[in-house]
């Protein structure tokens, strides 16, 4: 009995013992695991200051538009597929640019969208309108390519994960507002201690080139709108680019380098020059019409600037679009092109487009209209000052604006002329598609713009009005299904 | 949560404790060993005619009391004859068990290395032992799994020295693309490290491969490869939740415990062990041999006459002269395999200690690829007192890989290209520069072979020291605390152009001007297992055990990655010489605690009844949910015991039954969000270097709570026949609810992922595993294991709203996991067909493809199966695995490339008219419109190199895994040397025949890391060889 009692002594002490040691352990291994606070991401940030936000958001404003003009510069011709490359897209099948769309909402407006808030929160004004203009340049981009896009519900998650669509007509009444905010808070005055710099990669932290940059946009923004009136839209335009860019020095671009290369070299010359991968080239159609083919006896110097051509042949072969390679081409984007070496700018918006949109708001003020043909000297004035602008930004004489099918001469100035120039001034833009469908692809004004090869048989023998969303977008968010329209349906300014 | 776990563990311990009687008895004590003088662990020592036993120490010590006069003991263990020994007047009994029948009483490891009796255990466990594992010589003790448990999908990263291999148990238990799904491992206890790190080695530009990131560029290791085989004793394998409860969250996926190799009493034993294996392929793409290099049908000439650029085998008809080279085959050779191991042990009554020494050398079947691996062992064990052992073992694994690289613009790819009219083999010039037959488009796969390499260069030492304390007999204390410490360098070469234009240099430099990759991992682990054990009967028909303890894990990992780009200096390869830098650190830090406990009932040793409880925290989860708790229990029903049914026919019979709930824990970092550097920033503007950050596309809920598995498992164990023929069924289910995936947002909302709980995968199967020893006399014994298993995986929920989640898009073939689908679903586009499976033809005269992706396959298997068979006959030992994997569909993501390049046997068909087999759409009768098969057919269209039933392949196989026959020098011939105790001669064939639909190299192997959960993708990495083995080995 003895050793029984013992041993039952034992047992509860050996019980109690646990059970106290077991409590310990359960508080212990709470605080154990929660100190030291391991959970935290010791190599990247939780918050970042503006002027490393700033030229984060800049690069990536760049690389969506070059995204977006990757595939619309298909539509607009310029550019055509190799098969190895977006040949679906080339033939208008389900075109949906998912990178742009990424790149547009997720890096592109969320981030200015940060970068103005975060501006707000700290009194750096300078900052919130550098963030808007940038927000209204991705947010233009979204917009023109897709139409209706979300706005009022973005931006809002975890609140918000499916935000509605709102209307494009809506999406343009608040870029122009955002634009005369940016505009206000350039005029405020910025604590020093919070002025962008050389982490601005556009314009270095000059504020006057900003607010021309406002300017500008707004001008392009109203000029977008001709078929909702053309005389409102000339005449707003024309008051928004009074202030607007001044100079070449002035283009609203961004300059890449031999470490960060420009994404055309990226995405397109880098590739062929590296490892032989062919995705897209110039178009039969573009390079005709810079290379006396279309035009008879009219030669563009640019096009050796633009493009390079191989090998010995005089005639330059393009793509034709949605045939692939199978013709053979002469042509590409290389290292050595003017939009597509490492170090080229991106450009975004020029004083070159800005006097075009001027010629053509003006043409259009004085009751030009696509089939007139004559105009006022002002606008034959910025006509020749856009070419003149553009061909000194390649570095090239100006004997080309001389020749007799350029320097045509006010009374002879016709809609085609303005197109043509402005067409070769936004090479690998986004804002060329936008022309060709505010004037309904006129074959007129774009010579030689036809349905491509293949075309996919759903389109009806339509031209490409718009992109559709893209299917992780559909997956994603309901309301995305709910507006979706085809892509022969033209977006709210089109219509 | 913090009060649940508390109570429900206090109950645990507080359940009553009975009281026991003791009668008046002696002691008796003694050691079990077997023929070899090695301990004979845990076996059972039991009073004849009584219901009084004791379970004897793993290193074979036993003390038992016995009672009445003139007892007699009987001695059983697992794999041996039963003994009797009648006790007289002595204290000590030494007992000597003779090697028996392997269907008697199985012992098995199961959770913190408690060896149990199969019998009463409520779910499926399997172990294999040393003899077992050593067969095929892997140098991955994973890939010696292959074929021999049941229910594991083992796939390695293919043939290149150092590749890593990964394994499913059970299949895939998560929807999140990155969670791991790899079981834990598990060696004396304590958790070694098993995951494969893709080092990071994409150049600013130049490489495709964006999406799988560095997951494809080599066959990075598992850290198991770190592992020498030989000293490995036994593996034990948990599958279920059931058997894998108590080691709690890291566990969901399965666990192999490993136990090592011990020194057990006794003279030095000294063992030798060498082995050389010839290692090649068997099978290869075959190509066609009708066609020249060239494109269009002809060879290309410029417009001046010179010969053109050569590329594709789309040229002239090839001229009986003419070469047609298998370079499929050529670009390999034989490699080598040189193993050589050296052990020491043994030991007195007091102390025991094993060391072994082993050195693996091997030269891949690619040329100037290689691995070394050497490893130390030190272990041993001392008892400081009759209450308290220590213990304590080391393990230092030292090894260099040179590897090949592998995936976009890796030799296989580089290969994929080339044309059967040029030899792969001439691949240098006299001046050292690249001889490739399309230079500037194109790699010779040998040249990148030898100077476009990563090394690795690893040292590791796993530790532990221990002790076990006998509080009282019935109380014992276990205390180990361990250490698994790596460090990795990792070197990647990719030279530059020798001068600025060199039509030679690497298709990966021609972008970056060359680059090369240094990084570091650093790895540390620290483990503290503390357990509590009491064993006891409340009477004759009722034994117990209860376990409680204390499990803390602390991990660290650290990556430290530069790359350099564009060298100045050609040939010279540092980072100094390089004109661009980059450079990234990645930290990973996590915490884990657990408590658990288990109590285990015993009725009339037949029927088994196990509760257990864990409780986890874990740093990785918000603190309001980093506390959770999860029970388990099982029960084991031997009813041919309980009712005395057994019989000559069916002598044993058992059912079993298990509930188990894991909890399983979040990423580290992955709650809230993150800003992280842009690639390629600090941007370059002018002379100024911006450093610039975005936002992170990923959302953490702040919520976040663990995931739930909860498992139910049935089984039956029944054995006829005395014992000859044994068979083993497991059906289970395994949910997998609240699952923590980045759930895909719009893009518009912010964020593009958002990690919460969603989402239910589910996994059931069935497992059959037949054992048998039909025949045994003198000279002949006659063994085989059947092993059978389906598992089939259901996702049953993804979230509201969003009904898939990609894992791997390709292009041409993705993987992803749709709602109402399984884990590894593989989509493409596919020929359209009516309903009896005609070819839709459209007007062209070709056939039609679907207009968006379908589903076209899985890559995981339908079911496994294999059997092995053992034969001996005196001295001889003779036995084969033969293995067949029913389904399982694989895309060679080089195929494609040879395709339209004209180099496979399937373009051979050219320029002829073909009508395709089937139904016009436009009026529904069979086609009739010709159509000629041409270079634009296999090489531009759609019709051919992008369609699925091209380009995926059902990857069902039949394997000879490995035939292997043994002769053991006779005990007379050893006895006289007297210096030699046994000497056994070996000769092995691995991997040694393969039968499958699928063309191309052996499918068994994965495009992608260990680890990267993507299945169906192979092609990219040096394919699985075949090896011939020969071995000896000598004991001392």
């Amino acid at each position: 009995m003895l050793t029984f009692k013992t041993t039952y002594m034992k047992l509860y002490k050996i019980k109690i013992t646990a059970l106290v040691v077991s409590v310990l352990i359960l508080g212990g291994c709470k605080k154990f695991v929660e100190s030291g606070n391991v959970n935290i991401n010791p190599n990247q940030p939780a918050d970042v200051t503006l002027n490393t936000l700033l030229p984060a958001v800049q690069f990536v404003t760049a690389n969506n538009q070059t995204s977006v003009a990757y595939i619309t510069s298909m539509f607009t011709q310029q550019m055509a597929a190799y098969s190895s490359g977006p040949i679906n897209d080339d033939q208008h099948r389900d075109v949906r640019i998912s990178s742009a769309y990424f790149g547009l909402y997720q890096n592109g407006m969320t981030n200015s969208k940060l970068l103005i808030d975060k501006a707000g929160v700290l009194g750096a004004p300078h900052y919130a309108a550098i963030g808007r203009i940038l927000f209204v340049t991705n947010m233009q981009l979204a917009t023109d390519t897709y139409g209706d896009v979300p706005l009022s519900d973005a931006f809002k998650a975890p609140e918000v994960l499916q935000p509605k669509y709102d209307k494009q007509q809506d999406i343009y009444t608040y870029m122009l507002a955002e634009l005369d905010k940016a505009i206000a808070e350039i005029a405020l005055t910025n604590p020093a201690t919070l002025r962008p710099l050389i982490d601005d990669l556009f314009y270095g932290g000059n504020m006057t080139r900003w607010r021309e940059a406002a300017h500008f946009l707004k001008a392009r923004l109203y000029l977008h709108q001709t078929k909702k009136g053309v005389a409102t839209a000339a005449s707003n335009a024309l008051t928004a680019l009074a202030n607007g860019f001044t100079a070449n020095t002035s283009d609203f671009q961004m300059i890449f380098s031999d470490k960060n290369p420009n994404p055309w070299h990226v995405a397109v010359s880098g590739r062929i020059s590296g490892s032989a991968v062919f995705t897209i080239a110039p178009s039969q159609r573009f390079l005709n019409n810079l290379t006396g083919v279309t035009y008879a006896g009219l030669f563009d110097p640019r096009v050796n600037k633009l493009i390079s051509k191989s090998g010995s042949n005089p005639q330059y072969l393009g793509l034709n679009n949605g045939f692939g390679n199978t013709g053979g081409n002469n042509c590409d984007l290389r290292d050595t092109s003017f939009y597509a070496q490492k170090i080229s700018p991106l450009v975004i918006g020029s004083y070159a487009e800005q006097k075009m949109i001027e010629a053509e708001a003006r043409f259009l003020a004085n009751g030009g209209t696509a089939a007139s043909v004559g105009t006022v000297q002002a606008a034959y004035d910025a006509y020749k000052a856009a070419i003149a602008a553009n061909l000194s930004k390649m570095g090239l004489p100006a004997a080309y604006s001389a020749l007799p099918l350029v320097d045509v001469g006010t009374a002879n100035l016709t809609m085609e002329h303005i197109m043509r120039e402005k067409q070769v001034i936004l090479f690998l833009n986004p804002e060329a598609w936008t022309d060709m469908r505010r004037y309904d692809y006129n074959t007129n004004l774009f010579r030689g713009i036809a349905l491509p090869v293949n075309q996919n048989a759903e389109m009806g023998g339509q031209q490409i009005r718009r992109a559709m969303y893209p299917l992780e977008e559909v997956t994603r968010n309901p309301n995305a299904q709910a507006v979706f329209k085809p892509m022969t349906d033209k977006v709210w300014w089109d219509q | 949560m913090r009060k649940a776990p508390l109570l429900r563990f206090a109950m645990l311990l507080l359940l009553a404790l009975p009281a026991v009687v003791f009668a008046q008895t002696r002691l008796i004590s003694g050691t079990v060993t077997n023929s070899r003088n090695e301990a004979v662990p845990l076996a059972t020592v039991q009073q004849k005619g009584t219901t009084i036993y004791v379970t004897a120490s793993e290193t074979g010590q036993f003390t038992i009391k016995v009672n009445g006069s003139s007892p007699v003991l009987i001695i059983s263990a697992s794999g041996y004859n039963n003994a009797e020994v009648s006790v007289g007047t002595a204290a000590v009994y030494d007992v000597q068990l003779k090697d028996g029948n392997s269907l008697t009483e199985v012992i098995v490891t199961t959770a913190f290395g408690v060896k149990q009796k199969k019998k009463s255990l409520g779910y499926n466990v399997q172990e294999l032992s040393a003899s077992q594992l050593d067969k095929g010589k892997e140098n991955n003790f994973i890939n010696a799994l292959q074929g021999k448990v049941s229910n594991v999908n083992i796939t390695s990263s293919g043939g290149a020295p150092g590749a890593g291999t990964d394994i499913l148990i059970r299949g895939m238990s998560s929807l999140n693309p990155a969670a791991n799904n790899q079981p834990l491992i598990i060696i004396d206890g304590l958790p070694v490290n098993n995951s494969t790190l893709p080092a990071s080695v994409i150049p600013s530009a130049g490489s495709n491969s964006l999406q799988a990131r560095s997951n494809d560029q080599f066959a990075y290791a598992n850290r198991g490869l770190d592992i020498n085989p030989d000293d490995i004793e036994s593996i034990s394998v948990l599958k279920g939740a059931g058997a894998t409860a108590l080691y709690g969250l890291q566990a969901a996926n399965g666990v192999l415990i490993i136990t090592t190799k011990k020194g057990s009493a006794g003279k030095m034993n000294i063992s030798f062990n060498t082995s050389a294996s010839f290692d090649y392929l068997t099978k290869y793409p075959e190509i066609q041999t009708t066609y020249r290099e060239g494109a269009n049908g002809r060879i290309p000439v410029n417009s001046d006459g010179s010969l053109g650029l050569k590329f594709q085998s789309f040229g002239p008809l090839r001229q009986a002269t003419d070469p047609a080279n298998n370079n499929f085959k050529n670009a390999f050779t034989t490699g080598h395999r040189y193993n050589n191991s050296l052990t020491m042990q043994g030991g007195n009554n007091k102390a025991t200690y094993y060391s072994s020494f082993s050195a693996l050398n091997q030269d891949g079947i690619l040329d100037y690829t290689k691995f070394n691996r050497y490893t130390f062992k030190l272990a041993g064990t001392y008892q400081a007192s009759p209450k308290l052992i220590v213990s304590s073992a080391a393990t230092l694994t030292s090894s260099k890989n040179i590897q090949p690289s592998a995936g976009d613009k890796g030799v296989m790819t580089a290969l994929s290209y080339y044309t059967p009219t040029f030899d792969v083999r001439d691949y240098i010039y006299p001046d050292g520069s690249m001889k490739v037959y399309s230079p500037t488009v194109i790699d010779n796969p040998l040249y990148v072979a030898r100077f476009s390499q990563m090394k690795s260069n690893l040292a590791r030492i796993v530790g532990n020291v221990g002790f076990n304390y006998t509080i009282i007999p019935k109380l014992k204390f276990d205390y180990k605390i361990g250490g698994d410490f790596y460090n990795d360098e990792r070197t990647r070469i990719v030279p530059g152009p020798r001068y600025a234009g060199d039509p030679t240099t690497f298709d990966m430099a021609i972008a970056n001007g060359g680059f090369m990759v240094e990084e570091r991992v650093t790895f540390r682990n620290i483990t503290s297992n503390a357990l509590l054990t009491w064993q006891d009967k409340i009477n004759s028909d009722i034994d117990y055990t209860i376990l409680a303890g204390t499990n803390i894990e602390v991990t660290h990992s650290d990556i430290v990655n530069t790359r350099g780009e564009r060298f100045a200096l050609p040939g010279f390869f540092d980072l100094s010489n390089t004109t661009t830098l980059y450079a990234f650190r990645s930290n990973s830090n996590r915490k884990y605690g657990g408590i658990f406990g288990s109590a285990k009932f015993g009725y009339k040793n037949a029927v088994y009844l196990e509760v257990t409880g864990r409780n986890d925290w874990s740093s990785t989860l918000p603190t309001a949910n980093n506390s959770f708790f999860y029970p388990s229990a099982s029960l084991s029903y031997v009813f041919t015991d309980l009712h005395k049914l057994s019989n000559d026919v069916l002598n044993f019979g058992k059912l079993r039954f298990s509930y188990a709930g894991v909890g399983k824990d979040a990423p580290v970092y992955s709650v809230g969000s993150y800003f992280s550097s842009v690639a390629g920033f600090p941007f370059a503007s002018g002379a100024n270097n911006i450093p610039g950050f975005l936002r992170s596309s990923s959302y953490g809920d702040p919520n976040l709570k663990p995931e739930k598995q909860t498992s139910f498992e049935v089984g039956t164990e029944l054995r006829f026949l005395k014992n000859k023929f044994g068979i083993d069924v497991s059906y289970y289910t395994s949910k997998n609810e609240d699952q923590i995936i980045p759930v895909p947002l719009s893009y518009t909302s912010g964020y593009s992922r958002f990690v919460t709980n969603a989402g239910t995968i589910q996994n059931s199967g069935v497992e059959l595993e037949i054992s048998g020893a039909p025949v045994k006399t003198k000279n002949f014994s006659w063994n085989f294991m059947i092993n059978w298993a389906k598992n089939k995986s259901d996702v049953v929920a993804i979230k509201e709203g969003i009904s898939e989640i990609a894992f791997y898009d390709e292009g041409r073939i993705v993987n992803k996991l749709v709602v109402g689908g399984s884990a590894g679903d593989l989509y493409g586009t596919s020929y359209r067909r009516d309903a009896n499976g005609k070819l839709l033809i459209l007007a062209s005269g070709f056939p039609d493809y679907t207009p968006t992706f379908v589903k076209a396959g899985n890559a995981l298997p339908d079911w496994l199966g294999s059997i092995n068979n053992t034969f001996t006959y005196k001295d001889f030992s003779l036995s084969f695995l033969v293995e067949y994997k029913k389904g399982g569909d694989m895309f060679d993501v080089t195929m494609r490339n040879s395709i339209r390049n004209g180099v496979l046997k399937i373009t051979e068909q050219r320029y002829q008219q073909v009508v395709f087999d089937g139904i016009k759409i436009a009026d529904g009768k069979p086609n009739d419109i010709p159509v000629i098969l041409d270079h634009n057919y296999y090489r531009n269209t759609n019709f051919f190199n992008n369609i699925t039933d091209v380009i995926l392949q059902d990857a069902s196989w039949l394997r000879l895994r490995n035939v292997s026959i043994s002769y053991s020098l006779p005990k007379k011939i050893t006895d006289r040397t007297k210096v030699i105790k046994g000497m056994q001669l070996g000769l092995t064939a691995s991997n040694f025949l393969l039968w499958t639909p699928y063309s191309g190299y052996d499918p068994g192997s994965t495009a992608f890391s260990a680890g990267y959960n993507v299945y169906g993708f192979t092609g990219s990495n040096i394919p699985n060889f075949s090896s011939v083995i020969v071995n000896l080995n000598v004991n001392f």
